[in-house]
C-alpha cells in the first residue's frame, strides 16, 4: 500500500512538472522539477506519517519515490543535454548528409554553443574581452576538481606496472588467502572450531542474534565495527535457511563466513599493496613478513580465524600501510583537501569503534601528514574529532542503553588506574626479567630496535623523516605490551611492529636496486615457509585437543538431551569448553553475568541455563541435570565440593556418575535421583 | 533473498533496492560529470587562466571534434544509426529517438544543444 502511494505521488509529481514547464514566464526544467519533487515528497511524507507513522515501510516508500524522481530527472536531462541524444532526435526528421552533420556538430560549433550557455547561466562573465569565472563558477570548478580526485580522473604519477608483476602480485595475494583460511578450514574439518572459538561465539555470535532478533542491547566495549559486518553475516545465514536457535551448523557457517570474507578482503588489499610499492618483490617481502608476524604471537594464526575484532585490526593495519606509502611517495597536491580530511575522520571513527588501541593507526597517519604538511593538518584533527564523536553517539544510540557509554567510561577509568597501579610493583627490573626470559611477549626485544631505527632515520636520514611519526605509536604499543600479561593481546603489537617495519623497509629500499628487494623477498619467503611449517606442527596438537573437547561436548549433549540442565561455571578456567560455555557467555551480560539477562536466548534455549556468579541464591528447582568441568589435579569429588562451596548449594540429590574424559580433566554430569526432585529452596 | 526468507516486508525491500538505485545513479552521474563534461572542462580551463572566448573555443575545437566522432561511432556500433554518405536512423535508433523526444516534450524543452 505504501509503495502504491509512492507511485501515485511520483506520477502526480511528473504531471505537476509537465504543467509547470508549460506555464508562461517559468524557465529551467531542472529547477522546476526540484520544486515539483519537493512538493510531491512533502505531501507523500505527510500522508505516510499520518496514516502509518514513520515506520520502516514509510521510509521504504519515500526512498522509492526519491529514486523514481532521480531516475526521471536523469532521463529528462539526458534527452536534452546529451550530444548522442541530440543527434538521434535530429535524425528523426529524415536522413542527413554526413557533411551537414559534421558542420552542425563540429568541435567549434559545440564549443561556441557551450560558451554561450556558460555565460547565460551566470557561471562565467565577459570582462574586457576575457572570460572569467564568477563566484558560482569557481564553486562548481572546486567541486568538480574534488570529484575528479575522488573518482581517480586526475592524472597521477603512478609507476608503470608490468604485466608479469600483476601475476606475481595476484599469486602472492592468493597464497596469503589460502594460508589465512587454512587454520579456520582445519578447525571446521576436525570439528574443533566451536571449542576453540567458544568465547567469540559467545560474545559475537550470540550477542549478534540478541541484537538482531531479540531487540536486546547487550553491551560490548569493543568490536562495534566488526559487529556491524557480523550482523550482515547473521542476516545472510537466516536468509539461507539456518534457524536462529541452531547452535550447530549455523555457528560453523558463521565461523566459515568470517574467515573467508576477511581473508578475501585482506588478500585483495595486499594485492593492491604489491602493485603500489616500489616493485612487486618488496610486496612479497612485506606479505611474507606479515605472515611471520601473525604466526609469531603465542595465539598464532587462530587469532585471524577467530571471529573477533583482530580480523578488522588486520584490515586496518594493511590499509594504514597502503595509505602511508601513497602519502609519502605520491603526493601531487600541496594541501589536504576537505574530502581527504573527511575520509581520514571516517577511518579514525571506524577504527576506534573496533578497538580503542587501534587508534594508534590513525594517530600515526596523522603524524605522517604532519611531517609533510604544516599548513592545514588541523583539518584532519577536526574531522577525526567529529567522526569519533559521531561514532560514540552512533554506538550509544545503536545500543539504546543510556548506561552503556557510562559503563565504557568506567571501564576506561579502571583500565587507566590499573596502568598507574601496575607501575607500583612492576619496575624496570620486572620488564628486563620478562624480556630476558622470554615470556609470551618474547618478541618484545624487537620494539626498542624499532624505536632506535626510527630515531636513527629521523636524525640521519632526513629524507625519510616521516618515520619519526611512528615513534609515539611504537612507544604506546610497547608500553601496552609491557603492561599486559595476557598473551593474546600481543596481536596489536605484532601488527603495529609489522606496519612500522614495512614502512621503514619501503622507504629505505626504494633507493636501492631491484636486486636488493629480490634478496629480501627470498629471505622473507623462506621465513614464511619455516613459519608455516612451525605453525602446522604446533597446530596439530591444538586441533587434537579441541577436537577432543568437541567429542566430549557431543557425548554430554546426548546424555542430557531433553532434560532441564544447569551449567555451573565457577570461573573462566572451569568453563565447559564447547558450545555450552558459548551459550553461557552469550546469554549473560559481560560485566555482570546472570542467566536470564537475555530473555531472547532463554526463550530460544528453554532447557538450558547456567550460573557464573557467586552468592547468587541459586535454585535447583526443576533442574534435571547439572553439568560442570573437573580440572586436573582435582578429582570429580573435589570438583563437586568446589561447586557446592562456590554456589552455596548441595548436590546430594544428584548422581554425579557421568564423567566424560576430556583434555586436563573431564566434563561431569549429575542427574537428579529418582523420587528426590529438589524442592523450592 | 531477505524478502523471500520473510525477514523484511515488501516496502522495506523496495526501499533497500531504492537506496541501491539512488547510490548507483548518483555515482554514475557524478562520475561521468567529473570525467567527461564538456562545459565543466571549459570552466576548469578558465579557472587556470582567464582568456578570450575565441581562444577558449579554439582550444576545445579538437576535443569537440573527437567527442563528436566518438559519439557517432558509438551510435553506429550500438546499431542505432547507419553512416554512409548520409547518416540515417535504424529502426532501433528511431525507437530510441522517439523515446528521447517524448521525454524532452514532457519538459517542454525546445532548444537542444
Amino acid at each position: 500500500m505504501t509503495i502504491s502511494l509512492a507511485f501515485v505521488a511520483w506520477v502526480a509529481t511528473v504531471a505537476f512538472h509537465v504543467a509547470l514547464c508549460r506555464l508562461p514566464g517559468l524557465r529551467g526544467p531542472v529547477t522546476l522539477f526540484a520544486v515539483a519533487a519537493l512538493t510531491g515528497g512533502v505531501c507523500l511524507a505527510a500522508v505516510l506519517g499520518q496514516i502509518w507513522g514513520m515506520t520502516a515501510e514509510s521510509v521504504g516508500a519515500l526512498l522509492a519515490f526519491a529514486f523514481g524522481c532521480e531516475l526521471y530527472l536523469f532521463l529528462v536531462t539526458l534527452s536534452f543535454a546529451s550530444v548522442s541524444a541530440n543527434i538521434l532526435t535530429r535524425l528523426l526528421s529524415g536522413q542527413v548528409a554526413a557533411s551537414q552533420l559534421d558542420a552542425a556538430y563540429s568541435g567549434e560549433g559545440m564549443s561556441e554553443q557551450r560558451v554561450d550557455r556558460l555565460k547565460l547561466s551566470g557561471l562565467v562573465e565577459d570582462r574586457q574581452g576575457r572570460l572569467i569565472l564568477t563566484k558560482r563558477g569557481a564553486i562548481i570548478v572546486g567541486t568538480i576538481v574534488r570529484l575528479r580526485r575522488l573518482f581517480g580522473h586526475e592524472p597521477r604519477t603512478t609507476r608503470i606496472v608490468r604485466n608479469n608483476e600483476r601475476w606475481v602480485a595476484a599469486a602472492t595475494a592468493l597464497t596469503f588467502f589460502v594460508l589465512m583460511i587454512a587454520p579456520a578450514g582445519a578447525t571446521l574439518w576436525t570439528d574443533s572450531a566451536t571449542a576453540l572459538f567458544e568465547e567469540a561465539i559467545g560474545y559475537r555470535f550470540f550477542y549478534g542474534l540478541r541484537i538482531l532478533f531479540g531487540k536486546e542491547q547487550p553491551w560490548l566495549p569493543q568490536g562495534q565495527t566488526l559487529g556491524v559486518i557480523q550482523h550482515l553475516f547473521q542476516l545472510a545465514l537466516s536468509a539461507a535457511g539456518f534457524a536462529v536457535n541452531d547452535v550447530g551448523m549455523r555457528i560453523k557457517a558463521f565461523v566459515g563466513l568470517n574467515a573467508v570474507c576477511f581473508a578475501a578482503l585482506s588478500s585483495l588489499l595486499l594485492y593492491k599493496l604489491c602493485r603500489d610499492v616500489t616493485n612487486v618483490f618488496s610486496g612479497i617481502a612485506i606479505v611474507s613478513f606479515l605472515y611471520v608476524m601473525m604466526n609469531g604471537s603465542t595465539a598464532e594464526l587462530w587469532w585471524y580465524s577467530y571471529p573477533d575484532y583482530p580480523l578488522v585490526t588486520l584490515i586496518v593495519a594493511i590499509i594504514s600501510l597502503i595509505w602511508t606509502w601513497r602519502l609519502v611517495t605520491k603526493r601531487t597536491v600541496s594541501l589536504i583537501s576537505t574530502n581527504e580530511a573527511i575520509i581520514f575522520g571516517l577511518f579514525a571513527g571506524t577504527v576506534a569503534a573496533n578497538k580503542i588501541t587501534n587508534i594508534v593507526y590513525p594517530v600515526t597517519l596523522g603524524l605522517v601528514y604532519l611531517t609533510i604538511y604544516h599548513r592545514n593538518v588541523y583539518r584532519l584533527f577536526i574531522s577525526a574529532t567529529v567522526s569519533l564523536f559521531a561514532a560514540w553517539i552512533t554506538i550509544s544510540i545503536f545500543y539504546l542503553n543510556i548506561l552503556s557509554p557510562i559503563m565504557y567510561i568506567n571501564g576506561l577509568k579502571i583500565f587507566l588506574l590499573s596502568q598507574i597501579h601496575s607501575t607500583d610493583y612492576d619496575s624496570v627490573v620486572g620488564f628486563l626479567v620478562r624480556w630476558t626470559f622470554g615470556e609470551p611477549q618474547s618478541m618484545l626485544f624487537l620494539m626498542p630496535a624499532f624505536v632506535a631505527a626510527g630515531v636513527i632515520t629521523g636524525l640521519f636520514l632526513p629524507k625519510y623523516r616521516s618515520m619519526l611519526a611512528f615513534i609515539p605509536g611504537i612507544a604506546f604499543i610497547e608500553y601496552f605490551l609491557y603492561q599486559r600479561f595476557y598473551s593474546w593481546s600481543t596481536i596489536e603489537a605484532y601488527l603495529f611492529a609489522w606496519f612500522s617495519w614495512s614502512m621503514l623497509f619501503l622507504l629505505t629500499a626504494s633507493g636501492y636496486r631491484r636486486l636488493f628487494s629480490i634478496v629480501v623477498a627470498i629471505v622473507a619467503t623462506f621465513g614464511a615457509l619455516v613459519s608455516a611449517h612451525n605453525l602446522t606442527k604446533r597446530s596439530r596438537e591444538a586441533l587434537q585437543t579441541y577436537s577432543a573437547f568437541n567429542v566430549g561436548y557431543t557425548e554430554l549433549a546426548k546424555d542430557i538431551a531433553g532434560k532441564r540442565v544447569l551449567n555451573l561455571t565457577s570461573g573462566n578456567a572451569y568453563r565447559i569448553e564447547s558450545t555450552f560455555s558459548s551459550m553461557c557467555k552469550g546469554g549473560t551480560d559481560i560485566f555482570n553475568p546472570t542467566w536470564g539477562d537475555s530473555k531472547f536466548l532463554t526463550r530460544q534455549l528453554p532447557l538450558y541455563s547456567c550460573a557464573v556468579r557467586q552468592n547468587l541464591e541459586l535454585s535447583l528447582y526443576n533442574i534435571d541435570a547439572i553439568i560442570f568441568r573437573q580440572l586436573l589435579p582435582e578429582d570429580a569429588n573435589q570438583a563437586i565440593r568446589r561447586n557446592e562451596e562456590y554456589f552455596s548449594v548441595s548436590l546430594d540429590k544428584y548422581n554425579c556418575n557421568t564423567i566424560i574424559p576430556v583434555p586436563d580433566g573431564s566434563f561431569v554430569a549429575c542427574f537428579v535421583r529418582a523420587n528426590t526432585k529438589p524442592q523450592i529452596e | 533473498m531477505l524478502l523471500t526468507a520473510g525477514l523484511v516486508s515488501f516496502p522495506v525491500a523496495v526501499g533497500m533496492a531504492a537506496i541501491h538505485g539512488i547510490y548507483s545513479l548518483s555515482t554514475l552521474e557524478l562520475w561521468s560529470l567529473s570525467e567527461g563534461s564538456y562545459s565543466l572542462s571549459m570552466l576548469a580551463r578558465l579557472a587556470q587562466e582567464p582568456m578570450s572566448a575565441e581562444k577558449l573555443v579554439s582550444l576545445f575545437r579538437a576535443p569537440g571534434d573527437q567527442k563528436k566522432s566518438a559519439r557517432l561511432e558509438a551510435l553506429k556500433s550500438s546499431g542505432q544509426i547507419t553512416i554512409g554518405e548520409n547518416v540515417a536512423l535504424t529502426n532501433r535508433g528511431r525507437r530510441m529517438a522517439l523515446a528521447l523526444l517524448a521525454l524532452r516534450r514532457l519538459a517542454n524543452f525546445s532548444n537542444p544543444g
